[in-house]
């Protein structure tokens, strides 16, 4: 079951049109909302947490209208803005307690303690928030968005500013709350590889659209993978053998990273073939891979060129 | 419980602000208002009444007291206290404060409440620790059986004067949503409302500077120079300002 569900959305800010005709179906599990730069992410966001109304179209979440019940589904959600604001003054802890209460936690003080745990922040709990570095307060925005245990958490690019030991325990954490604890995460970003790493469904998103949407799985079925890189110890005979097979579109050499860019007409095919021909002609160090990470594929197949090119 | 922690978060944020600077500011504006150029035009407030000699040389005083310095001076005060406002206010916007607020589950109806008293009270102190500081410094003549009633009087204008300007600046942040704009609009808004009402002068220039204790005392007792349409007027204006705010805030406006 659809825990958000927009259908038409239309949003426009003037004569900008931020979601045009929007549909989106958001279901249990990890969810990654991927699209170029002002392609409605942060409008999609708004909207879904009442604070912004759409000019036309229909959208729940759990069941609800966030425009009109904005509190009561406000309550069953944690939020992560990109570029949080957090009151510079207050210490870390102070501010979860805060939060804490919001969500009507009967123990502000031990859920600040558990979080700031969680978050590896402890050590800087007491201090003033203005003090910590870029990657300590993004680490304090996932700490408030997950106070309270809600059922969703909205996370707008939670690995900004994390160096890469950070990155990995967020992703961690996203993966082990939501496997563990069955609770669901929209998480909007750029870093697909990472977004990969965690996310069990899909929806991509260009100029106020939604281009395509489903599992990973079923994406990779239906946008498979055009390009591969191919490595071998020699690099000509790699070149000589790829020539020759029918499934190959088109080739071209890397000398500066000594692989070979291969276009094919069909993945599974050519794969096969391949790694058939290789053995055959006893080239056993060949490696063949899809160029791009899944995510990163199904998006450039997905969205235009020249966008796909710059994300 | 979730609006008093959001007021006290509100309380803790604003009074971070450099509040204190402000009224500060506007404390030693008003000392040097007082106690070295025109003494001699706010002693008109709470001395006896100027001897027949006298009056050539204070009717001259008085004409550039308030003619020209008193209204600069007024509204040299109120160009502090809104640029203070405006900046609390646009801040919340620019911040993304009010975006992250916003997003709790925190009615929209309880985040505007928090809000008002916060700045109500900020208003407040600001224009009120001026005025009881500088009256201190005169004395104003008022004996202690009329001086608790005084000080009330005092406090009731005060918090109207506070909620007629932070209702402007307000509806100004509400439609800018930016620091100089709302500081810009607000002034004129004001100086707009100043002249269309003729009411309304009445109750404004009679508190801003120069205030007194007595001008407060006189307020409760017949003959006073504040009519009461005078003190109904910016209640009303403010009261419907802070109800379209609301309305907006609550129905309407976006983050």
């Amino acid at each position: 079951m659809a825990i958000i569900k927009a259908d038409g959305l239309v949003k426009r800010f003037g004569n900008v049109v931020a979601l045009d005709e929007l549909c989106l179906n958001v279901e249990r599990g990890v969810t990654g909302l991927i699209g170029p730069n002002g392609s409605g992410k942060t409008t999609t966001i708004g909207i879904i947490l009442g604070l912004l109304k759409p000019d036309r179209g229909e959208v729940s979440v759990f069941g609800l209208d966030p425009w009109r019940h904005g509190r009561e589904v406000r309550s069953r959600i944690g939020v992560l803005h990109e570029k949080p604001f957090f009151p510079r003054e207050m210490t870390g802890r102070r501010f979860l307690r805060y939060v804490a209460s919001f969500y009507g936690v009967s123990d502000p003080e031990a859920e600040a303690g558990k979080l700031l745990r969680l978050l590896d922040l402890e050590e800087a709990a007491d201090r003033e928030i203005k003090g910590y570095s870029a990657g300590m307060v993004q680490r304090l925005g996932i700490a408030q968005a997950l106070i309270g245990d809600p059922e969703l958490v909205i996370l707008d690019e939670p690995t900004a500013n994390l160096d890469p030991m950070g990155r990995a325990k967020v992703l961690d954490l996203i993966g082990s709350i939501a496997r563990d604890r069955g609770k669901s995460f929209l998480i909007s970003t750029h870093i697909l590889s990472e977004l990969e790493k965690v996310c069990w469904r899909v929806s991509i998103i260009f100029r106020g659209r939604i281009l395509a949407e489903g599992s990973v799985s079923d994406l990779m079925g239906k946008f498979k993978a055009e390009e591969f890189e191919v490595r071998a110890m020699k690099l000509e005979a790699a070149v000589k053998l790829l020539r020759h097979l029918s499934s190959v579109r088109d080739i071209r050499v890397d000398g500066e990273r000594g692989t070979v860019i291969v276009r094919v007409h069909d993945p599974t095919v050519f794969q096969e073939e391949a790694l058939r021909k290789a053995y055959e002609m006893g080239m056993h160090n060949v490696s063949i891979n899809p160029r791009y990470g899944v995510l990163e594929a199904i998006y450039r197949k997905v969205i235009p060129s020249e966008e796909g090119e710059t994300a | 419980m979730k609006f008093k922690g959001l007021l006290r978060w509100e309380l803790e944020r604003s009074f971070r602000f450099p509040i204190l600077e402000f009224t500060l500011a506007i404390l030693l504006y008003r000392v040097f208002l007082v106690m070295f150029q025109f003494s001699a035009g706010v002693s008109d407030y709470v001395g006896s009444l100027p001897t027949s000699e006298e009056v050539p040389r204070k009717l001259w005083e008085s004409l550039i007291y308030h003619t020209g310095l008193a209204m600069v001076g007024s509204y040299i005060q109120m160009a502090v206290i809104f640029s203070t406002l405006a900046s609390m206010l646009a801040y919340d916007f620019s911040s993304g404060c009010l975006r992250l607020q916003l997003s709790y589950p925190l009615s929209r109806s309880q985040v505007f409440a928090a809000k008002i008293l916060t700045y109500l009270v900020a208003t407040t102190m600001l224009i009120l620790t001026a005025y009881l500081a500088t009256m201190n410094l005169l004395g104003g003549g008022v004996t202690p059986p009329e001086l608790l009633p005084s000080l009330i009087a005092l406090i009731g204008l005060t918090i109207i004067e506070a909620s007629y300007i932070f209702s402007i600046a307000l509806s100004m942040s509400l439609i800018t949503r930016n620091t100089l704009a709302t500081f810009i609009s607000s002034l004129l808004m004001l100086l707009g409302l100043d002249s269309a009402a003729m009411t309304y002068k009445e109750p404004l220039s009679s508190l801003i500077p120069p205030s007194s204790l007595r001008r407060a005392v006189w307020m409760l007792r017949r003959g006073s120079p504040i009519p009461l349409e005078g003190i109904i007027t910016p209640m009303i204006v403010s009261g419907a300002l802070l109800a379209a705010c609301y309305l907006y805030f609550s129905r309407r406006l976006e983050v």
